[in-house]
């Protein structure tokens, strides 16, 4: 039996396959059955698997293959006939419940002549359940054909939303719009039941597939296909009974995707609705202006703007429900088509006017100037004249001066918080004081990852390593294993696992397991390092760069102290760890007795500090021996540059270290836009000198920035990275972060992948949380991203510039200048710009700072090469002008004229 | 035993229809609970203002569908709302999607007009054609509606919708207990006018943010800034408040609610005789079911019986006083001090903002259910019963503890006055902001069981 059942499967013969299976016992289909279910047709039926043949052979073969794969399935689904008989078929065999009934349901091969035949001689008993499970698999598909001739035969019972789901998904590549507008046709019933009910669902339609269209194989959104569907019943004349309108018209006040609802639309304008039946939906209508779709909004007030003159038209309904759009945002040219009907409406019922005015002054809220005085206007005409005052008296602090000349009002003098300028105080901090305290700390560190915590552990650990208990390994178990148990992108995690791997198991030797190419935290790496060397040598002197105050800080009290328990027990100190300590000093007078102490200090490195906390104001780069000691300049470098950031330092021009930047002067690098172009895409690049931000890794190897050495944390010379990493960073150059914030600079302030917006975000974010300053071409840095693509990162540049104008230490020429060069050169959007500028509620120095910014704008514009929208900032520009009562500055006149012809 | 997902079926869909030419609405309702699901009609009435409230509950109806967090697996589905009817109010409250916005609608008996027939609370139908009839609702309109079917001449030309059966995650249910716990801990920071309010909340950005941001206060406005700043108000998913925006032309003021540690956000709409209220979780990915927030208070086993007693005591939406019903039913105050955090734990008590007093409402879930909704204290209860725990140390107030954990790990717990630690993955991550480790909540369990 095995071998003719085979046989005949082989030779895709299935009405010789059912006709077999038709004469067989219930024990011999059973029997049948376990031959199918372990049949493997490459190896039982046609001895090879194909791949290894080409071309015809090969496509011919896997034909051949798939007819065969029906055949069986036909054939384990002929083995039950009934409920009962595939109950125990699944019990005893093992028989997938509705495997090959789901792959009948689809487009077999061997089309669906083969199971109508079957069922037709042996009618199911188990269809419904079995197909309502099919529908709820991920991947099912359920040819609505086959669905309906099911359902013709009265096998199944009708379930709609089954029905409707499974004619409206369209999978790829075996569907034609005119087949199935002709199928609909030729079944008036299923066109009524279930075409003509697909508005209640919110069906799939917005995915994405293939088919083949009236012209062409078309690849687009399913509603399209649908649509088109439409199209060939309108032009054939199908009577679609007008509750569809109705029907369409109600779905749009669902809560459903807009893109589905915008489809919904593009239906009800293809059924060309007349004034009539709008007419009679009107209640409808006005409720859809509480919509949150805009298309819906705009298709709304087409359909009033068609209707509002009839004589059926509900004004008071319009006047009661226009206003929930007064206050909507960016719905300018819908309230630029709505105004006006409501205009009308108001016109022609005076008893409409009473609560108008209430209303309307909701209106001058709106940002856009055109809006906000078309409301203003209103507001004038419905309003008594000695009652404007006191309807517009809220809204004066936001409006435009066009507003407030069409109302006849004055701009109020608006109250800005005082923003203190006292500094806070600084928080100490200490390392942990107990061996609890200190196995918990690691807790914490693992939760917050900062460097502070970190730099704290390992201060607690060398203080306490004479009480560490013998039994720490078991007690720190619980860290050592979710350390390991996760998977760590962040390179401070992987040194921090890496020490604590080599503390738990005790090595004797510092097992290095991070690779060496991770080169954006190496201060971190060292450190662990020498932490783990002062373990195995018991040696518990202070670590210099541990931090003193909140959040990395390290006072020069306890530094001093610090660099004199080294002194004073003839131990020497790490070089790197003093830069690094160094670089972190809180900027605050030193007491007196550390002023003492500090003239006292003996080390090499002395002068350096003593230049640092004032003591001296001599640069002393001389060694005892050597004219000059190398290996004390990152320190004395570094320690200027904190000391005196805007200074320049000839100090260092015959010392190696002349090249490295941040060292001799203060960080400025040029800047230019490079326009990219082809046929298809425009880019612009933000290119600074020396390649300074050419750092990603997918950038061209040619056009490397120059390495400096690790030490040189003013120069940046660390690979870039991200979060809680970019905190560590800064926290190694809080004085003076110039040079670092532009490595993060991406070269484009639109089409930026994640990194890109990471890096135009936690730098940032850290200058913000840190209250750090910005000297020089780092505001080159903040000037990008006022206008990067991220909202994020335009609000907090805007918080950074509000936070140093109130401190007193904004660049503003560097800062205007950079911007108006990025603007005039189409680097970003002016609207990005003019989004900032437009902000209501801002104080009179941002203005001023605004103004110039706009300026700059204008004066870099270039005739010809003028972005769009650039109207707005010239615009803009006068409307300052006006505002702050300043006079305009002739040269951009001059300018503004070269830039008319 | 993992307890399944409460599915259930209404025995019709909601409808609208008309009686004596008023334009009406029949919701349908569902309780997991016999004797609430036999009510025929807990609320027949109109609104004062049916736009306003109309309003609300399509407001209410967008939040229970909004999906905030798209995590694998998890579809955006409308989950049916709860109500409570009782002592003259009515309130309707449902989670987003994604367990992390809470809103809720409360109606005192100014904005009702109409008869409560029976209280409790119940699970009601809120099906698309619903949720068009509330927005249909014009200005001048007026809405009866019935929770539940009454013996009227009623009118409908709603098809006759097939209800299918629909299922409630236990997450949902479960954050109903932490929400008002979180609730009952904060308080008003600040309150806004209409005008303020919609300058405000032009702000907010439309597109899902990933960083928090910060509500600043000053003398006059308010405005959202990306940086932290003293005495501002911590918002997580910022881009969760545009739900708020329908409502902004219609409200008096919005006031801003917020607790000591700030990891959750309270907004309060006040309409004239309606409150509409929102509770933000502290994080887009963080839905209130994980929260945790309940155990904190809660280190005693009551036995049913007390819970169950309780119905009998409290009405629906009645105003809950531990203290004062210590006094009038002569119960020992930790006792009800146990009580009031176990009805608590599995949303038995719902928080009332604007009055600041926990009020009683019987959940329309089987106790079984709302009982197994902890899986954190099931495990410290575990813990303890295998002897797991090990009290190495009691001095004071400091207990050092070990418990033993999975893979061969013992966990190091000390509780003193200042701070509980754990060396757990759960303490780790979430330090004390989502409620204690099953190991914290173990030993205090122990510590409670050797001192009673």
């Amino acid at each position: 039996m095995k071998d003719q059942l085979f046989n005949l499967i082989k030779g895709t013969n299935w009405k010789t396959v059912l006709d077999f299976l038709d004469q067989l016992s219930i024990e011999d289909r059973y029997k049948a059955l376990g031959y199918l279910m372990h049949m493997d047709i490459n190896q039982n039926l046609l001895g090879q698997n194909g791949f290894d043949l080409k071309g015809v052979e090969r496509e011919k073969f896997f034909d051949n293959r798939k007819k065969i794969s029906s055949c069986r399935d036909i054939a384990i689904l002929a083995c039950t006939r009934n409920k009962e008989e595939l109950k125990q078929a699944i019990n005893e065999f093992g028989l997938s419940e509705y495997g090959q009934l789901s792959n009948c349901l689809a487009t077999p091969d061997l089309g669906h002549e083969p199971i109508i035949q079957f069922f037709k001689k042996y009618p199911p008993n188990y269809l419904d359940g079995l197909i309502k499970k099919i529908a709820k698999e991920r991947f099912s598909r359920i040819d609505f054909k086959i669905l309906w001739k099911l359902y013709e035969n009265d096998w199944i019972s009708f379930d709609e939303e089954l029905f409707v789901r499974s004619l409206f998904i369209v999978h790829m590549f075996d569907r034609s719009t005119v087949a199935d507008a002709n199928f609909l046709i030729d079944h008036p019933k299923a066109f009524e039941m279930v075409f003509l009910q697909f508005y209640k669902y919110e069906l799939p339609v917005l995915d994405i597939s293939k088919w083949q269209g009236r012209y062409d194989f078309q690849c687009a959104k399913v509603n399209t296909f649908w649509t088109e569907v439409l199209e060939i019943f309108l032009e054939k004349n199908i009577k679609i009974p007008r509750t569809l309108v109705k029907h369409l018209l109600e779905s749009l006040l669902n809560n459903w995707k807009k893109p589905h609802l915008n489809w919904h639309i593009s239906l009800i304008k293809l059924l060309a609705p007349t004034k009539a039946e709008y007419l009679k939906h009107q209640k409808l209508i006005f409720a859809f202006l509480n919509s949150d779709n805009i298309r819906t909004l705009n298709f709304t007030v087409e359909i009033l703007g068609l209707i509002h003159k009839e004589k059926e038209f509900d004004h008071a309904a319009l006047i009661a429900s226009a206003p929930t759009l007064f206050i909507r945002e960016k719905v300018d040219k819908t309230l630029s088509r709505l105004l006006p009907i409501v205009e009308f409406s108001l016109d022609n019922n005076q008893d409409l006017k009473k609560d108008i005015p209430q209303q309307l002054s909701l209106g001058l809220l709106q940002v856009n100037t055109h809006t906000q005085s078309k409301f203003a206007k209103l507001l004038v005409k419905y309003t008594p004249k000695a009652d404007v005052a006191t309807w517009v008296e809220p809204y004066t602090s936001v409006l435009k001066i066009k507003a407030l000349e069409i109302l006849g009002v004055e701009k109020q003098v608006e109250e800005t918080e005082v923003h203190s300028n006292k500094k806070e105080e600084l928080q100490p901090i200490s390392p942990p004081q107990n061996w609890e305290d200190l196995l918990f700390h690691i807790g914490t560190c693992i939760n917050t990852k900062s460097a502070c915590d970190i730099d704290l552990f390992f201060e607690g650990l060398v203080q306490l390593q004479g009480i560490i208990p013998e039994d720490y390994q078991k007690q720190l178990k619980p860290y050592h294993r979710q350390l390991n148990k996760r998977f760590w992108e962040l390179e401070v995690m992987l040194y921090f696992k890496e020490f604590i791997d080599n503390w738990f198991e005790g090595n004797k030797r510092f097992v290095e397991t991070v690779s060496r190419e991770k080169n954006s935290i190496p201060f971190l790496r060292y450190k662990s390092k020498f932490v783990f060397e002062r373990l195995q040598k018991r040696n518990m002197m202070p670590i210099l760069s541990t931090p003193t105050h909140l959040p990395f800080y390290v006072h020069p009290d306890i530094l001093i102290d610090r660099l004199q328990v080294y002194e004073q027990t003839n131990k020497n100190i790490d070089l790197e760890d003093l830069v690094v300590a160094a670089n972190r000093i809180v900027k605050v007078m030193p007491s007196k007795n550390t002023l003492e102490k500090a003239k006292s200090l003996k080390g090499d490195y002395k002068f350096a500090i003593q230049y640092l906390l004032g003591v001296s104001d001599s640069i002393k780069l001389k060694g005892k021996i050597l004219p000059l000691n190398k290996k004390l300049l990152p320190l004395w470098s570094q320690v200027c540059r904190t000391k005196e950031p805007d200074k320049s330092f000839p100090e260092f021009a015959k010392t190696p270290a002349k090249g490295i930047p941040s060292v001799v002067n203060p960080f400025y690098k040029d800047f230019r836009i490079q326009v990219e172009t082809s046929d298809v895409w425009t880019w612009y690049r933000l290119k600074i000198a020396d390649n300074w931000n050419n750092t990603r890794w997918y950038f061209d190897k040619k056009d490397k920035p120059k390495d400096y050495p690790v030490s040189y944390y003013y120069a940046a010379p660390h690979g870039l990275t991200s979060r809680a990493d970019i905190l560590y960073q800064i926290s190694l150059l809080p004085h003076y972060s110039d040079a670092w914030l532009c490595r993060y600079l991406p070269d484009t302030a639109s089409g930026n992948e994640v990194d890109g917006f990471e890096q135009c975000q936690y730098p940032l974010q850290a200058l913000l949380d840190y209250k750090l300053k910005v000297y020089h071409s780092g505001w080159l840095y903040i000037a990008q991203c006022l206008i990067f693509e991220k909202k994020i990162s335009r609000e907090l540049a805007a918080e950074y510039i509000l936070f140093s104008i109130n401190n007193d230490t904004i660049n503003r020429e560097l800062l205007a200048k950079s911007i108006g060069v990025m603007i005039a050169n189409k680097y970003a959007p002016v609207k990005r710009l003019t989004d900032y500028v437009e902000k209501p509620g801002q104080p009179k120095t941002v203005k001023e700072l605004q103004l110039i910014i706009l300026l700059n704008c204008i004066l870099q514009g270039q005739p010809g090469y003028l972005p769009n929208s650039f109207k707005k900032i010239v615009t803009l520009y006068g409307e300052l002008l006006k505002e702050l009562k300043m006079k305009e500055d002739p040269t951009i006149t001059e300018k503004l004229k070269s830039l008319k012809k | 035993m993992k307890v399944v997902d409460f599915a259930y079926q209404y025995h019709q869909a909601s409808r609208l229809g008309t009686i004596a030419d008023e334009k009406a609405l029949l919701l349908s309702h569902c309780s997991e609970i016999e004797t609430d699901n036999d009510v025929s009609c807990f609320f027949y009435g109109r609104f004062a203002d049916s736009f306003l409230a109309s309003q609300c509950l399509v407001t209410l109806a967008k939040t229970v569908r909004s999906h905030f967090a798209v995590a694998q697996g998890l579809h955006m589905r409308l989950r049916d709302p709860i109500i409570s009817v009782g002592s003259g109010q009515l309130r309707f409250e449902g989670f987003s999607s994604c367990n992390g916005v809470y809103a809720r609608v409360d109606m005192d008996e100014a904005s009702l007009d109409g008869e409560f027939l029976n209280a409790g609370c119940t699970n009601i139908d809120f099906n698309n054609p619903t949720i068009r009839a509330f927005n249909e609702v014009g200005r001048s309109e007026k809405l009866i509606l019935g929770i539940g079917e009454k013996e009227t001449n009623f009118i409908t030309e709603t098809e006759n919708i097939i209800e299918k059966k629909v299922s409630l995650p236990n997450r949902w249910i479960k954050g109903l207990g932490n929400v008002q716990t979180y609730l009952s801990d904060m308080e008003c920071a600040f309150t806004l006018t209409k005008i303020e309010a919609i300058q405000f909340f032009r702000t907010v950005p439309k597109t899902p943010v990933k960083s928090d941001y910060y509500i600043v206060k000053e003398t006059n406005k308010c405005y959202l800034s990306a940086v932290a700043k003293p005495g501002t108000l911590r918002i997580a998913g910022v881009h969760r408040l545009a739900l708020l925006d329908r409502l902004l032309t219609l409200v008096d003021s919005v006031s801003f609610y917020a607790d000591e540690s700030q990891q959750s956000l309270a907004i309060t709409m006040h309409f004239k005789n309606i409150r509409m209220l929102f509770v933000f979780s502290p994080g887009v990915y963080r839905g209130f079911s994980g929260e945790g927030k309940t155990l904190e208070s809660q280190t005693m086993v009551l036995p049913d019986d007390y819970i169950l007693g309780m119905n009998q005591l409290c009405k629906t939406n009645e105003a809950f006083d531990a203290n004062l019903l210590a006094i009038e039913s002569n119960v020992d105050f930790k006792l009800i001090n146990d009580l009031t955090a176990t009805l608590s734990s599995i949303g038995l008590l719902g928080y009332d903002l604007h009055q600041q007093q926990h009020f009683y409402r019987r959940l329309p879930f089987k106790l079984n259910r709302l009982k197994s909704l902890n899986p954190r204290f099931a495990n410290a209860q575990k813990l303890v019963a295998n002897e797991y725990i090990q009290i190495t140390s009691q001095n004071g107030g400091a207990v050092v503890a070990q418990v033993k954990g999975t893979d061969g790990v013992t966990h190091k717990v000390i509780l003193d006055s200042n701070q509980n630690r754990c060396t757990c993955n759960w303490y780790t991550n979430h330090q004390d902001k989502r409620g204690l480790c099953k190991h914290i909540l173990g030993v205090k369990m122990k510590l409670e069981e050797a001192n009673s």
